[in-house]
């Protein structure tokens, strides 16, 4: 893989935590919380753990699942980050946002107003995350919940939204079927390396960074015998 | 809860009752039916947090980690109180937001709004303009001959070129071609065509506002000892995932009006050229003994570090060495009074913190000190902590034993919990008089060390100032626009911040006014804010009600923040003795590992499953 190209990408995901789950079987495995947290995110974790199963657990602590992808013959980690439900009072810090290297605007296409407000989490994305270059950078709407059946926000009335905001990919999924998870996540990915190639800038800034655990070797320059 | 009386806080006595009116006023009423909408779904929690300051975004993180159910509140609408981070307009609203306010008191039965809230005394900041020059594009109206040749206008534009080469002054190249067309309008047969010529521009350069968003600009700067509790329990909650940090560069000290360095090993001590080879050997000598274990046990470890440092020989010079820039402890207690077993404790943290992750003992965080409390933060979340800023508390509702029992918030909602635990900014009446920080925040066009980004460099006192850090970030740490620097002064405060700090700033920095650009030797101020910051201490003289627990800012001015984190275990083990400290019981980390090996399993089999119903197809 070459070293210029970032294979970890920082994906997170915006929207209304909406309504709690309707289904049953996935409210059952997911203790408090969860409920407040983005619907997609379940998606994703539906999708991630390839199942749709009763006996999941780890959702509770989960902090950010792992999608990888194949981009032009490079292994791309897709890391997706959801808002932890610090979303709902709107007080997530704006640590939230270092780094993020996509963003995935989700709405419930059954609820109006989720819809409605996609484009206050755009502005509160460009103006928290303050990326280098805010037209172009990489954003992905999904329309969620598709397999209910009192949908009121139209396919055509998503597309126009993303016409209208720099052609925006969208796409619609829901938490029964994966449906059209693994496209999302290719663009999501594409999207994010073609904005990281026009950065590269930023990318040598951040060269000496140090990680911090307990594998770090500690013994070179093991400094002062004094 | 009905029972439960509520409680404020007169002087003396406060957790006076008071009468049941006052509590139910129909204003109260009508404000709590307003913000229903607001109210929080369940309300009974195991611990209520208020503040997201350092010990208790440390302290919620590891309850939430255990199972517990938080609810996290702050007044603020940032995360970190002291340890909050502000890009440029950020602190200037901070900054202008202070002059108006007014200070409320609390009457005895409520906490008043503006409790926990960042307050922040004498601030002021200045501009000053960084004058440069700037290539820049101009488009230019010319007239070219369409005859073969003219040499006058030829001489021109050469002129022209010239000009701009040897004098950089701004030159005004349209009015010129108008000139020239005048002049050369006579002359038949020109056509117009317009050029891109590169003139150089005197612009101020200064752009704070502009690159606001570049900026983290912390309240409480910090370093990380790299053998430190703070950074042990970072990598015990695995915060890791969420945190980015690079090393500090150098360590420094000002020695007779000079920037001297700070030796970090044995070989820098024999490398000292402010030091003669008796006093390189003395310090050396001395470091190495108080290391020894078997050393320890003849030196009284009560006694005042500074009356040991002076019975092993040392002079004036080792010992402020010593004092200032190998302890630093003088930066957040009294020097007169720390002992030797904390003068020791703290060599030896500096010591093993040297060469874990670079040649200094300290980590610089990336994005400002403010991600840490953030990242605590955010693992309560992830394990079902609630989190609302901007809320706080209105009363508090104690039971007939006077034990806390729950809270009033500030929408109106009623809330219990078994515990409750707050910053002490939000309860005035357990506060020790204020004593503040007197802190300088200057921008600056370039590193005070020429090739060193993060440094930290101590100033002694002269006489009976309080001693000075100087912590200076660079651009790699993203906390400053890409070619400015950002320089934090902190002291205990005597006088205002800026009394305390103006001559450092001085004789550090050059303050341009001049239209030109600076040709100084010192690096040029482009911005410079002063402030005090409260720092609050705890008033052990009264006793807590049951349940009530209140959280201080006991590092405040030092480096580190291992004492922060020190409070937050304590407290943490207070509530729950049995129970692990930011990490989970091991059988439940085994679980976790069992299943998610079952699910790779399953994972396996359904893509082999896909691969043989894809080949099917075929």
């Amino acid at each position: 893989m070459s070293s210029n190209k970032k294979a970890l990408l920082k994906v997170i995901i915006l929207g209304e935590s909406g309504q709690d789950f309707t289904d049953e079987s996935i409210s059952f495995t997911f203790r408090r919380s969860i409920c407040s947290r983005c619907n997609v995110f379940l998606n994703f974790l539906t999708y991630v753990s390839k199942k749709f199963s009763t006996h999941y657990k780890a959702t509770i602590g989960a902090d950010f699942l792992t999608k990888e992808v194949m981009v032009d013959d490079k292994l791309v980690t897709n890391q997706i980050w959801d808002t932890a439900g610090q979303e709902r009072f709107q007080s997530l810090g704006v640590a939230f946002y270092r780094g993020a290297d996509c963003c995935v605007l989700v709405f419930d296409v059954n609820v109006a107003k989720s819809f409605e407000r996609i484009d206050n989490w755009k502005d509160e994305f460009l103006n928290q995350a303050a990326p280098a270059n805010p037209e172009s950078f990489p954003f992905v709407l999904i329309g969620n919940k598709i397999d209910l059946e009192n949908r009121v926000v139209t396919e055509k009335r998503a597309r126009a939204w993303c016409q209208a905001n720099g052609n925006i990919p969208y796409f619609e999924t829901s938490a029964k079927e994966a449906t059209n998870v693994d496209q999302a996540f290719l663009t999501i990915a594409k999207n994010a390396l073609a904005q990281d190639r026009n950065m590269s800038d930023d990318i040598k800034l951040n060269d000496k960074k140090i990680v911090i655990d307990n594998s770090q070797p500690a013994d070179d320059n093991k400094g002062c015998n004094c | 809860m009905r029972r439960a009386r509520v409680m404020g806080g007169r002087q003396g006595e406060p957790w006076a009752a008071v009468d049941n009116h006052r509590q139910h006023s129909n204003v109260a009423k009508d404000k709590m039916e307003e913000n229903r909408d607001k109210w929080l779904d369940d309300t009974h929690y195991d611990v209520i947090l208020l503040g997201t300051g350092m010990v208790e975004s440390v302290l919620a993180g590891a309850v939430a980690r255990v199972g517990k159910k938080i609810l996290h509140l702050d007044a603020n609408d940032f995360y970190g109180f002291q340890y909050s981070s502000f890009n440029f307009v950020g602190l200037e609203e901070l900054i202008e937001s202070q002059k108006h306010g007014e200070d409320e008191e609390d009457n005895e039965w409520s906490v008043s709004p503006k409790r926990g809230q960042v307050e922040l005394k004498n601030a002021e900041s200045r501009l000053y303009p960084l004058y440069k020059y700037v290539k820049k594009q101009k488009t230019v109206e010319k007239e070219i001959p369409s005859s073969s040749s003219d040499t006058s206008h030829e001489n021109t534009t050469e002129d022209l070129n010239a000009q701009n080469e040897s004098n950089p002054t701004p030159v005004e190249p349209s009015e010129k071609t108008e000139e020239e067309k005048r002049e050369e309008e006579p002359k038949e047969e020109k056509k117009m065509v317009s050029e891109i010529i590169e003139v150089e521009e005197l612009v101020d350069g200064n752009e704070m506002e502009k690159k606001s968003r570049h900026f983290n600009i912390d309240l409480s700067p910090k370093y990380l000892y790299a053998s430190g509790e703070e950074v042990k329990n970072i990598v015990l909650a695995k915060a890791t995932t969420y945190l980015e940090y690079k090393s500090c560069d150098a360590m420094y000290t000002l020695y007779e009006s000079r920037i001297q360095p700070v030796p970090c090993s044995k070989a820098d001590i024999f490398n000292l050229k402010y030091a003669s080879l008796l006093e390189k050997r003395s310090l050396g000598k001395f470091l190495e003994y108080v290391q020894k274990e078997e050393n320890l046990a003849s030196i009284d470890v009560t006694q005042p570090f500074l009356s040991l440092l002076k019975s092993q020989g040392l002079n004036d010079k080792l010992i402020s060495i010593i004092m200032y820039s190998i302890t630093f402890a003088p930066f957040h207690q009294n020097r007169e009074t720390m002992t030797s077993e904390e003068g020791i404790h703290r060599i030896k943290l500096t010591v093993a913190s040297i060469g874990k992750y670079g040649r200094t003992p300290f980590l610089v965080q990336m994005y400002g000190i403010s991600e840490l409390p953030q990242a605590f933060c955010r693992i309560a979340a992830v394990y079902g902590g609630m989190y609302i800023l901007r809320r706080s508390v209105r009363k508090l509702l104690l039971d007939e034993r006077g034990d806390y029992r729950g809270i009033v918030d500030t929408e109106g909602q009623t809330l219990t919990s078994d515990r409750f635990v707050a910053n002490l900014s939000y309860f005035p009446k357990y506060q020790k008089p204020i004593r503040y920080l007197s802190r300088a925040v200057i921008v600056t066009d370039r590193s005070v060390v020429d090739g060193q980004e993060n440094v930290i460099l101590t100033v002694p006192p002269k006489s009976e100032e309080n001693p000075i850090l100087f912590m200076q970030n660079g651009p790699d740490i993203n906390v400053t626009s890409s070619d400015r620097y950002i320089v934090h002064l902190t002291c205990h405060s005597v006088y205002t911040a800026r009394e305390d700090l103006d001559g450092v700033v001085d004789q550090f920095f050059h303050r341009s006014t001049t239209e030109e650009p600076s040709h100084a030797e010192k690096p040029s101020m482009c911005y410079v804010a002063y402030f005090n910051l409260p720092v609050y201490a705890r008033d052990h003289s009264l006793n807590l009600p049951g349940n009530f627990y209140l959280t201080d800012d006991s590092e405040a001015g030092g480096v580190g923040c291992g004492e922060l984190f020190r409070q937050a275990e304590k407290l943490f083990h207070t509530f729950y003795p049995s129970l692990p400290f930011l990490t989970v019981p091991e059988e439940e980390e085994e679980k976790k590992e069992e299943e998610k090996e079952e699910e790779k399993k399953e994972e396996e089999k359904e893509e082999q499953d896909k691969e043989e119903q894809e080949k099917e197809e075929r």
